[in-house]
């Protein structure tokens, strides 16, 4: 029984280690990076990994290393953004409409329907492609097509905690609809949220990588882990290690993420306790 | 030499909590016959569960037994492999649940359930038509009426008690030797709880069955039980014959426990006896006899040295009572204090409703919810046509089953549920909009059943108390000064007032949803269960608090249970609800003592002792009418029986 409470605390804190070095790698990407990731050399073109360029350069004679600790920069950043803004929406919408119920319900979660009928990342393609791509209109478009599973969950949640009995209480001495909402429900909703926040991080990201890997992200010079495997595309079978670790990078980001969300789901829901 | 069906010898279990191991049962030991059943009594916190749980090897995961042995028909259970225990389970030990509701699977029929139960265990090929004609005889034998029909209904067409019978019925089809009862009458009414313990007598003659009956109301004991085991913080504190014990009880704490069971004949005027503080926290136990700081007859050395360990007394029949005084000076000490309540002064007489003028005036209130699809319309008449009057100062009751409208009446009293028909005057004057009626309810304070789940978990207790006066926008100087007022009414320590809901015990809780109550200095107050929930020996602390509170502050009070004799002791005037009608209405000694409509007597009476298996239950619950016998039927009011 002890073994396995201490198995589970080693995921949790590998994953926690993994993301905060990956986001203080981010931060001070300026200091890190021996290199300035969009300054190539031509002449120093397609090293292998060595002493100088840890994880050898590419096409431009770019170093490899440096380009991720920046693109960690970029692939973090925006979905972070991106879940920000995803959980904003969504728990607005999703409290709202639990809470009230009756026709405001309605109202939000047919429009919730509506946009989940659609796939989402086909969705977020037709949007950038008419609002042109770009790193910010990417978040938007994805922020657009993904608030609303935030949305749903949150409803779920909401309509259980809304018929507690603290819930009956604040209405009966007198509080108002947005107190109750804000001080009663958000702080019992959120910690079940906090799961699917990290979970859907990681799904961002391959989707990040993914919407770059395709150009419609990043602009050229500047590096992102799905734009690096892209322009590493055509030099693949010869510089394996340009795939290499960007791939990496983008796989070790999801999988901490990814065990992070169930380690926490592990914590906070009691109906999964060991 | 013959040996007893089942026998715990030395049982200590532990549960593994976050960073250290619990002890929650320790050192127990105790037998049951063939034919005989054993009742363990203790409250919340007190190990049985977890005494039950180990006998049929169904402990949680993070639950060990850390020594003693359980024989059952001579053979060592602790320490079974999974498959040796799938022999065990059903086929020798089978066990019903508190919760009916729970136990049952909603998307099954009732005939898919107990068929299943004959499709598992039975090797050979088997005949359907025999196995439902065994479902139809299983559900006779626990006197479930129209069998036929019942296999056919999915459980929520059901009532608690019926689904009842039939997980006792469910137990039984394994023909098993051994009935663990976990508090099998805790989640039902009166009438049908009586209902549930007279079928337990009597399968228990019928088939020679042995029961172990988890609970903790003593008096459930008397009509069941040939022996009690009295638990606290997870040792045997009182063991012997059921009579005995409970005749005379020679432990401190089993002599209190009875004290603290509301009775029929309780004097209205003298408050209940109550124990003081609260049970400990396992993992959290006092040094020397884990009694000692509630018990009335504690001594120095009770704080060092646990007579739970050694000092037992086996005297006839097996019987033995951990405390470490001497059993004549027990006695005495135990007769010559009599038990007296906490407080000396006697409460002044209060039935000031008389005079007192009306607070809260119902006329005919209906509440319709309508049902079913547009091709099945139905209508259920949750509240029909009640009127009634609480006068200031006055204690009103509610009492009638559970679906007889009782908690829809007040939600359609504040107006949480919009009226079908009837109007309700605060102070004399109507209240007719949604803007009467908030103003109202903000007057009202409120206690629920459920006084954990009535606190938001992530706020501390002091902001929860605080929040009605935040919400009528006091200022936070005069906030502080309230909640200190407040903590001191309800005699709770002010350093609670940071504590997060679940830091405070089951009475705590209770005693601080009584304070947010307050708060906003109510007329009223409408209290649904309030101590339902709560254990007995703290039950009497909060209903003490509540006359008190009563007496002091001149509040009235709208009081929902269904436990008839706290109502008899604590209301002034009682409504008698019964499928959304009031069927009785009257002063609280009149209708105890003359009940006029049939379903109010039937009701009292499910309270009233029973003759069927020992004596003792007298001692429990006679009941006394002589005093108030003398009491003219004039102030009456009653709705003559129209169905019942």
């Amino acid at each position: 029984m002890a073994d396995v409470k201490k198995k589970m605390n080693v995921g949790l804190l590998l994953s926690v280690a993994t993301i905060a070095c990956l986001f203080l790698a981010a931060i001070f990407a300026h200091w890190l990076a021996p290199y300035d990731p969009n300054a190539g050399e031509l002449s120093e073109r397609l090293l292998p990994p060595s002493k100088e360029h840890w994880f050898g350069t590419d096409h431009l004679g770019r170093d490899v290393f440096s380009r991720i600790l920046f693109g960690a920069r970029t692939t973090f950043l925006v979905a972070i953004l991106i879940t920000v803004g995803c959980f904003v929406i969504g728990t607005a919408a999703g409290v709202t409409a639990g809470y009230f119920g009756g026709w405001i319900d309605g109202m939000i979660m047919r429009a919730v329907d509506l946009l989940s009928a659609f796939p989402g990342r086909i969705l977020a393609l037709v949007i950038v492609g008419i609002i042109g791509p770009g790193l910010m209109n990417l978040a938007i478009a994805m922020i657009f097509t993904s608030w609303v599973g935030f949305a749903r969950i949150v409803r779920g949640v909401t309509l259980s905690v809304r018929e507690r009995e603290f819930v009956l209480a604040a209405k009966l001495y007198g509080l108002g609809n947005q107190k109750i909402m804000y001080k009663h429900l958000l702080p019992n909703v959120l910690p079940q949220l906090l799961v699917v926040i990290a979970l859907n991080t990681s799904w961002y990201m391959t989707a990040l990588s993914g919407f770059s890997l395709l150009g419609l992200g990043i602009e050229a010079p500047h590096a992102e882990w799905g734009m690096m495997i892209s322009e590493a595309r055509p030099y693949m079978r010869d510089y394996g290690y340009l795939l290499f670790f960007p791939s990496m990078a983008i796989m070790i980001a999801v999988t901490a993420f990814t065990i992070l969300g169930e380690k926490l789901r592990d914590r906070f829901d009691p109906n999964f306790h060991r | 030499m013959k040996h007893p069906l089942l026998e715990v010898e030395n049982l200590s279990v532990s549960y593994q909590m976050e960073n250290k191991r619990v002890q929650v049962v320790r050192d127990l030991s105790f037998s049951i016959d063939r034919g005989e059943t054993l009742a363990i009594v203790g409250e919340s916190g007190s190990g049985k569960t977890a005494t039950a749980l180990s006998i049929i090897g169904l402990l949680p995961d993070n639950g060990k037994i850390d020594k003693g042995k359980i024989y059952f028909d001579g053979k060592q259970l602790a320490g079974q492999t999974e498959k040796e225990w799938v022999e065990i389970r059903g086929k020798k030990i089978a066990m019903i649940m508190q919760d009916p509701m729970s136990a049952l699977n909603p998307v099954l029929t009732i005939g898919r359930q107990m068929e299943e139960v004959f499709l598992l265990r039975r090797k050979e090929k088997v005949n359907k038509k025999r196995i439902r004609q065994e479902c139809l005889s299983l559900l006779g034998l626990v006197g479930v009426t129209e069998p036929e029909l019942r296999l056919n209904q999915y459980p929520h067409e059901l009532s608690g008690g019926i689904l009842q019978r039939i997980t006792i019925a469910i137990a039984l089809a394994g023909k098993p030797d051994l009935l663990i009862a976990d508090e099998p009458t805790t989640a039902l009414d009166g009438i049908i709880k009586k209902q549930i313990l007279s079928l337990l007598a009597d399968l228990q003659k019928q088939l020679n069955l042995s029961i172990l009956l988890i609970t903790h109301d003593l008096a459930e004991t008397a009509t069941l039980a040939d022996k009690v085991l009295v638990l606290y913080a997870g040792k045997a504190v009182e063991y012997g014959k059921a009579d005995l014990v409970l005749k005379e009880p020679q432990h401190p704490y089993t002599k209190s426990l009875l004290k603290a069971v509301p009775t029929m004949d309780l004097d209205k005027n003298i408050p209940l006896f109550a124990l003081k503080g609260q049970p400990p926290k396992p993992g959290h136990l006092p040094p020397g006899c884990a009694f000692h700081p509630r018990c009335p007859i504690a001594e120095e050395k009770c704080k060092k040295d646990d007579a739970l360990n050694g000092l037992k007394e086996p005297g006839p029949y097996g019987r033995y009572v951990s405390c470490i005084r001497p059993k004549e000076e027990r006695k005495k000490l135990l007769s010559a204090i009599k038990l007296k309540p906490e407080r000396s002064s006697k409460i002044t007489n209060i039935f000031s409703g008389e005079n007192g003028a009306p607070i809260l005036e119902i006329h005919d209130l209906k509440k319709h919810f309508k049902a079913g699809n547009f091709l099945s319309r139905k209508v259920i008449k949750a509240v029909d046509g009640i009127s009634f009057t609480v006068n200031s100062g006055q204690i009103t009751a509610i009492v009638g089953e559970s679906g007889s409208g009782k908690s829809t009446l007040w939600k359609t009293i504040v107006g949480l549920h919009q009226a079908t028909g009837g109007e309700v005057y605060y102070l004399g004057k109507k209240l007719k909009t949604m803007k009467d009626k908030r103003a109202f309810y903000q007057q009202v304070g409120f206690v629920f059943q459920n006084a954990s789940a009535s606190f938001n978990p992530r706020m501390t207790v002091g902001e929860s108390i605080l929040e009605p006066l935040r919400a009528a926008k006091w200022n936070p100087k005069e906030r502080n000064g309230r909640l200190e007022r407040l903590f001191e009414l309800v005699g709770l320590p002010m350093e609670k007032r940071n504590a997060y809901p679940n830091e405070l015990s089951g009475g705590q809780q209770q005693r601080a949803a009584i304070a947010r109550a307050l708060s906003v200095n109510p007329k009223i107050m409408i209290l649904d269960e309030p101590v339902s929930s709560l254990d007995v020996s703290i039950q009497a602390q909060i209903i003490n608090l509540l006359k008190e509170l009563q007496e002091k502050l001149q509040i009235s009070m709208l009081f929902i249970s269904h436990d008839l004799p706290l109502v008899r002791y604590f209301a002034d005037q009682v409504l008698v609800m019964h499928h959304g009608k009031l069927v009785e209405r009257a002063k609280c000694e009149e209708l105890f003592a003359h009940p006029t409509h049939p379903y109010s007597e039937k009701l009292i009476r499910a309270f009233l002792p029973s003759e069927e298996k020992n004596k003792t239950v007298h001692l429990l619950c006679h009941s006394s009418h002589s005093e108030m016998s003398g009491k003219s039927l004039q102030n009456r009011e009653r709705t003559l029986p129209s169905k019942v």
